[in-house]
């Protein structure tokens, strides 16, 4: 689908007028500080992980067209002030962020999801997030949960909703996030 | 989750992708795939719309593309194709007929979904639409959008609709599809619960564009910090204390200073001329062309 593009885009005006505003809005993004969280507006953080999902979409986009990886390099700023600058902000802000991001990745490079694309598209990420995969303390009570006990480095727990709940599985963590974000 | 999952599947060795899949799609088969009524009405607010199916898209094509199989999360709901029109209809001359919450800001959330139904339904109006709009420039586009169409997605549609759902009576009216000058009249009746305690008390509520001007519209979300802000939709509630939620934030009767009846059950009726506009984008009305739409409200109000 990928390879599809720049032929389409050459032969359909729509396509190429979204091709040259998505360019342009990644260029602009491009030079604008990484999203930082403050403190909860009247809708949470709702605004600040769509619009580092609205970002990561263009610089992924982009980085997928151009292969340049200065777009990547872009996308590890945005990341880095989302879950890691942001220490004296809530843990699960950090880790909300974190995983939006992880999940428009996975997003604009697929419409195709395998392994060999996503390893293809960001292998410097998929190392260096592999250091990140860290968990804390989430401060909002988890609206979905998979009860899983696997032994090892991959056990998660899950206590009621009303004590902190902690988990060491990567997938935990997105899916207690993402439920968390779309109450709204 | 959904999209999480699948990503990771091939490497996840815990089972636990796989695991969430089981549950995450019948989940919104159940729920997501179930926001749209039998007219094609999104149950929460016409600004909801889009976030409701943003997920419902990148989830369905995520599926689709990585297994090959919707797993009927694009037909579970027979009627679910509907909303596309709702969404074309409830869009106006000059901006959404946005009642209810209009919720929080958009970033990356867009109509673009209409892309994706227009394929998967066979509909070609919504991506004739959609291609349309500002929001269309995003990269889900690049990928939902079928360059093959062809036509114009008012070429014989009709000016008029009305949406009989008794959640969410309302009536879409308007002078052209193609002229932002266009008169354009969008009313409301329906049930003032069960809405995701997204609504309003606004049994006849109304918004008018004309002249490229929006003269009565909405006011939309209030703050959701505000206490109490979505914990109820009782006669009660404290979300009915805010003004913006109360009947007399909205364009609508009031009587005594009161609010609407929570339990109101309006009946409607309408008739239209069926006028459709043509192939061209210079809409001449005819002079027999009209529309009507009434409600009897009656069952809003305590003291009526």
């Amino acid at each position: 689908m990928w390879q599809a593009l720049p032929n389409l885009i050459q032969n359909d005006p729509y396509l190429k007028g979204w091709n040259d505003t998505i360019f342009g809005n990644a260029t602009a993004y491009f030079s604008l500080d990484p999203v930082v969280y403050h403190m909860d507006g009247d809708s949470g953080i709702l605004d600040n992980a769509r619009e580092i999902k609205m970002r990561i979409k263009a610089f992924a986009y982009v980085y997928r067209m151009t292969n340049d990886t200065k777009w990547v390099d872009r996308c590890w700023a945005e990341v880095q002030v989302s879950f890691v600058n942001l220490a004296i902000g809530c843990p699960l802000i950090k880790f909300l962020c974190r995983m939006l991001l992880h999940l428009a990745l996975r997003q604009i490079n697929g419409i195709t999801y395998t392994s060999s694309t996503l390893q293809n598209f960001l292998p410097r990420w998929a190392l260096r997030m592999t250091g990140y995969t860290t968990c804390g303390p989430l401060t909002r009570k988890p609206k979905f949960a998979v009860p899983l006990s696997n032994g090892g480095s991959n056990q998660a727990f899950l206590y009621s909703p009303q004590v902190p709940l902690s988990a060491g599985g990567k997938l935990m963590l997105p899916a207690i996030g993402i439920a968390s974000v779309t109450e709204d | 989750m959904t999209l999480a999952s699948l990503a990771i599947l091939g490497d996840d060795t815990t089972g636990v992708a796989s695991q969430i899949l089981g549950f995450t799609v019948d989940n919104a088969k159940q729920n997501c795939a179930n926001s749209v009524a039998d007219d094609g009405s999104w149950a929460e607010t016409a600004n909801y719309w889009y976030f409701g199916t943003t997920g419902h898209a990148e989830m369905a094509s995520s599926l689709l593309t990585a297994t090959g199989s919707h797993y009927g999360l694009l037909d579970v709901n027979a009627n679910f194709f509907r909303t596309g029109q709702f969404h074309m209809y409830v869009y106006g001359a000059t901006s959404l007929f946005n009642y209810g919450d209009h919720g929080p800001n958009k970033f990356s959330t867009t109509a673009n979904g209409m892309f994706l139904y227009s394929k998967s339904y066979n509909q070609p109006s919504f991506s004739l639409f959609q291609r349309e709009q500002v929001d269309a420039a995003e990269p889900w586009s690049m990928f939902w959008y079928d360059p093959t169409v062809s036509g114009a997605f008012w070429d014989g549609t009709p000016l008029d609709h009305f949406f009989d759902n008794a959640l969410d009576q309302w009536a879409s009216m308007r002078s052209s599809w193609t002229d932002e000058n266009a008169l354009y009249v969008a009313i409301k009746a329906g049930l003032n619960q069960g809405h995701q305690t997204h609504n309003d008390l606004d049994v006849g509520d109304f918004v008018l564009d004309a002249l490229g001007t929006r003269w009565a519209g909405e006011l939309g979300s209030g703050d959701y910090l505000s206490t109490n802000y979505f914990t109820s939709d009782a006669q009660d509630a404290d979300r009915w204390q805010y003004y913006r939620k109360m009947t007399e934030g909205q364009n609508t009767i009031m009587i005594d200073r009161g609010n609407q009846n929570v339990l109101a059950q309006p009946s409607v009726k309408h008739d239209s001329s069926g006028t459709q506009q043509g192939s061209s984008t210079v809409m001449n009305i005819p002079s027999d062309s009209t529309a009507y739409w009434t409600t009897d409200m009656t069952s809003a109000y305590f003291n009526a």
